[in-house]
């Protein structure tokens, strides 16, 4: 049950890290830099979008980057 | 030089050895102190910027050092040189071995089993664990150490999990069972610093820095002295090399190739034993490459 529980958390690494890690950093970024969003957008929403689009987008092109 | 060129295959080996010799069995203290200093002063970072005693970009540049000088030292253990299996200070050895690459969130088992397969194959493209480093140019084996750590590549530290599987040893199997314990946590502390509103400091103090630092390493102890990665064997498979740098900048990588030669040379030992034996290592038609 851990073992697969472990292998999930490692074969979503990208989408875990993107909503988890990437998603509160952008947020705090924008709230220090004082960025006025669109839409009514709270930092931590825009942050979810970034840090968990981001996420998902490595996830399915298995890189954070532009080059594979 | 002269009487080096005379010299027999047999009489090379033995001049060799007598300087290597001289060499081995000195206790590095310089690298005991440096591991427990450089750990000490990397998670002394964390209070002093938690509690606005240090501001943060200073602590990122501390802590990018400490990453990119948290590897050494647990080589030295990699290859018992602090301490032998069984004496006395084997603990210190292992203590090392496991605590020095914390900031680098790489476990002292997969560290130390893919480093000798390095040292069995070195530049054997299937059977180097770190022949993913070689490009043909500075520039580009920077990038692509970033490329070798994307989720989907088969390369970098990848491959250095693929490779404990291929192993199928109980050693293999704990290194790895260590290793994923090491990235659990690793991931479970950024993300809990990240919600609790430290996520600036997470990433300045560890992620960020471990990316550079990792790049750091991989440029210098693995691109720079095994470039171009063409040849193997003994005299062939790393090379001596001058850096505009100098030798502390490059963690004394200049000289690896006595390292290469005899793994039980402690690093500090390595510049004085290359300038001793540099006569032989031409004669072996070792690459030297401005040194």
């Amino acid at each position: 049950m851990l073992v697969k529980l472990i292998e999930l958390i490692f074969r979503f690494g990208p989408l875990v890290f993107g909503f988890g890690f990437m998603a509160p950093l952008f947020a705090e970024l924008i709230a220090r830099t004082g960025v006025s969003l669109p839409f009514g957008l709270t930092p931590l929403l825009a942050g979810l979008i970034l840090g968990g689009g981001l996420g998902l987008i490595a996830q399915m092109r298995g890189s954070w980057i532009w080059q594979k | 030089m002269a009487e080096i060129a005379a010299m027999s295959e047999a009489e090379l080996l033995r001049r060799e050895r007598e300087i290597a010799a001289r060499h081995m069995g000195h206790f590095p203290w310089g690298s005991v102190i440096w591991c427990f200093a450089n750990l000490t002063c990397w998670l002394a970072l964390w209070p002093l910027v938690l509690f606005d005693l240090m501001p943060l970009w200073l602590g990122f540049i501390i802590a990018t050092l400490n990453v990119m000088l948290c590897y050494l030292p647990s080589h030295e253990a990699q290859h018992d040189i602090i301490a032998r299996p069984g004496t006395k200070l084997r603990w210190l050895n292992e203590l090392v071995g496991h605590v020095s690459t914390i900031p680098l969130t790489l476990s002292y088992g997969v560290a130390k089993l893919t480093h000798m397969e390095h040292h069995k194959h070195a530049n054997h493209p299937e059977k180097d664990p770190d022949y993913s480093n070689h490009a043909p140019s500075a520039l580009v084996a920077i990038w692509k150490s970033f490329l070798n750590r994307q989720p989907g590549a088969a390369a970098g530290f990848n491959r250095y999990g693929q490779m404990m599987q291929e192993m199928e040893t109980p050693q293999a199997g704990q290194a790895l069972m260590i290793a994923i314990i090491y990235q659990l946590i690793f991931y479970t502390f950024l993300i809990v610093m990240a919600w609790s509103g430290f996520a600036l400091e997470a990433a300045l103090l560890w992620w960020l820095p471990q990316h550079i630092g990792l790049t750091y390493i991989q440029f210098y102890l693995s691109w720079a002295p095994h470039h171009p990665f063409a040849d193997q064997g003994r005299y062939k498979d790393t090379r001596a090399w001058r850096s505009k740098f100098g030798n502390i900048l490059t963690m004394g990588m200049q000289y690896h190739v006595i390292h290469h030669l005899y793994p039980r040379i402690p690093l500090m030992r390595t510049p004085r034993a290359y300038w001793e034996m540099r006569d032989v290592l031409k004669a072996r038609d070792v690459q030297i490459d401005g040194l």
